[in-house]
């Protein structure tokens, strides 16, 4: 990188001239009803490490997204080096230094590790590059991460815990001021996040700034210069190094009252609807057991990975126990098999609406009836949709045309659709996958009703979440998942969100 | 939720307005291809005195009911989401077999019989097994069939045609009328029709949709994907041998060339029809006005004196146009959407945003 020695001279001047690097100013951005940030100001000065916390879909995420490039805000001002920017692409926010970091990781896997590290290098159609040349311009990126591999091996070959430094040294390519990290640390262990902290320190010290997203308190006590906190898309406020610890940073996130919704009573009939004895779930360390009551809701709490869905997954029939029973109302189920379980009254709602879920492109009425079909019988439009009319109004759902694509609902109204198909085979036990992901917030509590109902009306269900405010509002019993194993199970009183999250984020 | 109400807001239009959108829903399937095959009826009916007559539809139905018949059985693996290149080897070797048999003095029932019935048992266990149940690519697997096929076909005829001028009947079944109307187009019809009835119909028509319109949705609702897949397969394969099988009767002959590269005609004219190539979307009707505009243009082109060769041009220029206005049509509406409610670029983090209490973590 024959430019490296000036832009560090650019970098110096300009530490001089300005106090800050960048400064958003009363950001705001919409998404239908959803107003996801309002009015948010940051200032970010140069080698400054600053944290930005919040909970799940309090605008952390937006508000890097709006400083990438990737979403345009509504109103609100971006200044950098105290001159006012508009970018609206991230190739724009990496011409004014800008560059982020996420947890996916977007690399081409059969290429090389160094053409995926020089992927955003500006080039034309004409350029020509030999491999050689590339792994040459690519080796001080990978030294500045501390990645040893040979540049020219195939992505595809490094481990999962070295994606993130690749990803890191691809956004160093274009020598940027600041560095949005979105979450980077939450698929990695803990000797490849400490590598990660390092080469924030080192950065920091070379004076480049950092915003620094994460949900794990005692990285950002470790790391950040000061933390900023957001809450419903609100900047609730600021924090320096000094004042923080974890007890303030996350009462400063959670912020609210006990949850409003009360859980039905469980029916006192003694019998057990769904059983799990000592069951071996594929990919979980030890055993997995518990009961579930007819009208009782059991959670299943634990972060992305921590194999909340494969325990759901492995009761639907989707994956075979290695060991141990399943029962339904006391007959066993076999294992590994999606058409016994559906048979015997086990109903999955997966997690992806757009990948697992729905048929986007369909009908809303397909959509309800999906899985009813069989293979030489008739089927008629018009039951067909009578059973959508009958489901839409059970749930409130103001939708007319059942003819229209599912894909022109409201994500509510699409979750109401995946529940309701779900319903219409009466189950005897219903599983649950983050049933508010990507739902609004008046949806939501539409949901959370919907799930009461359904308990009072003596269905049995599983639901698996990291939404503690839902699992808490709904689940009568919460289960603890941490790194594939079952860390513990607390009672609905036991279960404080401080509680779950300690346990659920490795402690005792 | 912003477009719920945008739907049911009781507007300037009201619900004549409504109802009026859903008609409008439904004409605009076909608007393009409808459009187009009205224009060029117009055209050649009043450019050509001799297009307008009932000997140019009989000519026209009874040389494109091989072809409505190759994409009938097309649009199922298209539908779930596959294609089927091999249907114009099939189609030829079918023939072929045909032709082979019937010189061998096996009579003509049990001929058809056993060569649709080994088709379809061939689809199922090539193409639609591998596809299917080991998941090869759709498009590396009928590639594979397509040639095999086509290589059996002229091992078996030594390159040379086949001619067949004294099977009286199946000539007759191929090239009379019955009240004015192709005995071929009216078998064609028929297939159509069964296939309407079983796409709309039946719970495996509903399975075909599905498994086009979302797989894993599928699979999560208990149907068995790969069996779906599969029966696709075997039904274009079963088609194909008795689209090859009319053509024996049509052309009075059989050989190792004849239909080559009604794949790709067949493929067209399903895809002018509005099926998405990635399944899912689309219907049997919309494969018919495909077909239809095909013939149409062939035989206008014909009767104008116009070289055939722009039957191609036209027919490159009209697939493209329509997918491509069909595409931003769907963005349109998309951008549209995502003005209204953004909901797919709300804040949603797919992943655990929680807080660490500080006790016993603090560093």
């Amino acid at each position: 990188m024959p430019e490296l020695g000036m832009d560090f001279a650019d970098r110096a001047a300009s530490t001089l001239h300005s106090q800050t690097f960048l400064v958003a100013n009363a950001v705001s951005k919409r998404f239908g009803a959803v107003q996801a940030l309002s009015d948010v100001s940051l200032e970010v000065r140069p080698g400054e490490i600053v944290g930005l916390a919040g909970e799940n879909g309090s605008g952390k995420s937006t508000l890097a997204k709006v400083l990438t490039g990737l979403i345009r805000p509504d109103s609100g001002e971006i200044s950098i080096d105290g001159q006012s920017v508009t970018f609206s692409n991230p190739g724009q926010a990496l011409e004014l230094g800008i560059a982020g970091v996420t947890q996916e990781v977007s690399v081409v896997p059969l290429l090389s590790v160094a053409e995926n590290i020089l992927l955003t290098r500006k080039r034309r159609f004409s350029s020509m590059y030999t491999q050689s040349q590339l792994a040459r311009d690519a080796q001080p990126l990978l030294d500045r991460v501390g990645l040893t591999c040979n540049p020219r091996a195939q992505f595809a070959s490094l481990r999962p815990g070295e994606y993130v430094l690749v990803e890191i040294a691809k956004s160093l390519a274009r020598n940027p001021r600041l560095l949005l990290m979105d979450e980077v640390t939450t698929r990695i262990g803990g000797r490849d996040a400490d590598r990660v902290f390092e080469i924030i320190l080192q950065l920091q010290s070379d004076g480049v700034s950092i915003v620094y997203i994460t949900h794990r308190l005692e990285e950002i006590l470790r790391l950040c210069d000061r933390t900023v906190v957001l809450r419903d898309g609100r900047l609730v406020g600021e924090i320096s190094r000094a004042d923080a610890s974890g007890e303030t940073i996350s009462r400063m996130m959670v912020g609210r009252d006990a949850s409003p919704y009360q859980r039905p009573a469980i029916a006192e009939t003694g019998t057990q609807r769904l059983e799990l004895h000592k069951v071996l779930v594929p990919d979980i360390v030890g055993s997995v057991s518990f009961n579930v009551r007819p009208g009782e809701a059991v959670g299943l709490c634990g972060l992305v990975g921590s194999g909340r869905t494969e325990i759901l997954e492995t009761i639907a029939g989707l994956r075979k126990a290695e060991g141990g029973e399943i029962l339904v109302s006391g007959f066993a189920v076999k294992p590994g098999s999606l058409t016994t379980a559906r048979r015997m009254g086990i109903s999955f709602v997966p997690e992806d609406r757009h990948k697992q879920g729905l048929m986007m492109e369909s009908p809303i009425r397909l959509n309800f009836s999906l899985g009813r079909w069989r293979t030489l019988r008739f089927v008629s439009r018009v039951q067909e949709t009578a059973l959508a009319r009958l489901y839409a109004h059970k749930f409130n759902m103001r939708l007319i045309e059942f003819e229209r694509k599912v894909s022109t609902l409201s994500g509510g109204n699409q979750q109401k659709v995946m529940i309701g198909r779900a319903l219409s085979s009466s189950p005897k036990v219903l599983l649950l996958d983050e049933p508010t992901r990507g739902v609004d917030v008046g949806a939501r509590g539409e949901v959370f009703e919907m799930i009461k109902e359904l308990l009072e009306g003596g269905i049995a269900i599983v639901l698996a979440s990291s939404d503690m405010v839902e699992l808490r509002a709904l689940s009568h019993t919460i289960i603890v998942l941490h790194d594939r194993q079952v860390v513990g199970a607390l009672t609905a009183e036991e279960a404080t969100e401080e509680r779950l999250a300690f346990m659920m984020s490795g402690g005792i | 939720m912003a477009e719920d109400v945008s739907v049911t807001a009781v507007g300037p239009m009201g619900q004549n307005g409504r109802a009026l959108n859903s008609l409008k829903g439904a004409m605009s399937t076909y608007r393009g291809v409808a459009t187009v095959l009205i224009l060029l009826l117009i055209v050649f009916g009043f450019a050509q005195s001799s297009f307008m007559t009932t000997s140019n539809f009989q000519n026209i139905v009874s040389s494109n009911a091989i072809l409505l018949v190759i994409a009938v059985g097309m649009t199922f693996p298209m539908l779930a989401g596959g294609f089927d290149l091999s249907v114009a080897g099939t189609d030829a070797l079918a023939g072929i077999l045909l032709s082979k048999l019937l010189l061998a003095g096996m009579p003509m029932v049990e001929a058809i019989g056993i060569i649709i019935i080994s088709a379809v048992v061939l689809g199922a266990i090539t193409n639609g097994l591998l596809i299917g149940y080991f998941g090869v690519n759709f498009f590396i697997v009928t590639l594979g069939t397509l040639t095999i096929t086509q290589g059996i076909s002229l091992q078996i005829t030594g390159g040379n045609d086949i001619t067949m001028y004294n099977e009286k009947w199946l000539l007759q079944v191929a090239n009379n009328n019955v009240f004015g109307f192709p005995i071929l187009g009216l078998v064609a019809l028929a297939i159509l029709i069964l296939g309407i009835l079983v796409l709309r119909y039946t719970g495996f028509g509903r399975m075909v949709y599905s498994v086009g319109g979302n797989q894993e949705a599928a699979r999560l609702s208990g149907i068995s994907v790969a069996r779906v897949r599969l029966t696709t397969y075997a039904i274009s394969a079963g088609l194909a041998a008795l689209a090859g099988m009319l053509e024996v009767g049509r052309l009075a002959s059989s050989g190792p060339t004849t239909d080559s590269t009604i794949e790709l005609t067949g493929a067209a004219a399903v895809l002018i029809g509005g099926v998405a190539f990635g399944g899912g979307v689309g219907t049997l009707l919309g494969t018919f006005l495909g077909v239809a505009f095909l013939g149409v243009l062939q035989s206008g082109l014909l009767i104008s004196g116009i070289s055939s060769y722009w039957q191609g041009i036209i027919t490159g220029i009209v697939l493209i146009a329509s997918v491509t206005v069909d595409r931003m049509r769907a963005r349109r509406a998309s951008t549209k959407k995502l003005r209204q409610t953004g909901e797919d670029q709300a804040p949603t983090v797919s992943d655990t945003v929680l807080p660490i209490p500080g006790e016993g973590m603090s560093s």
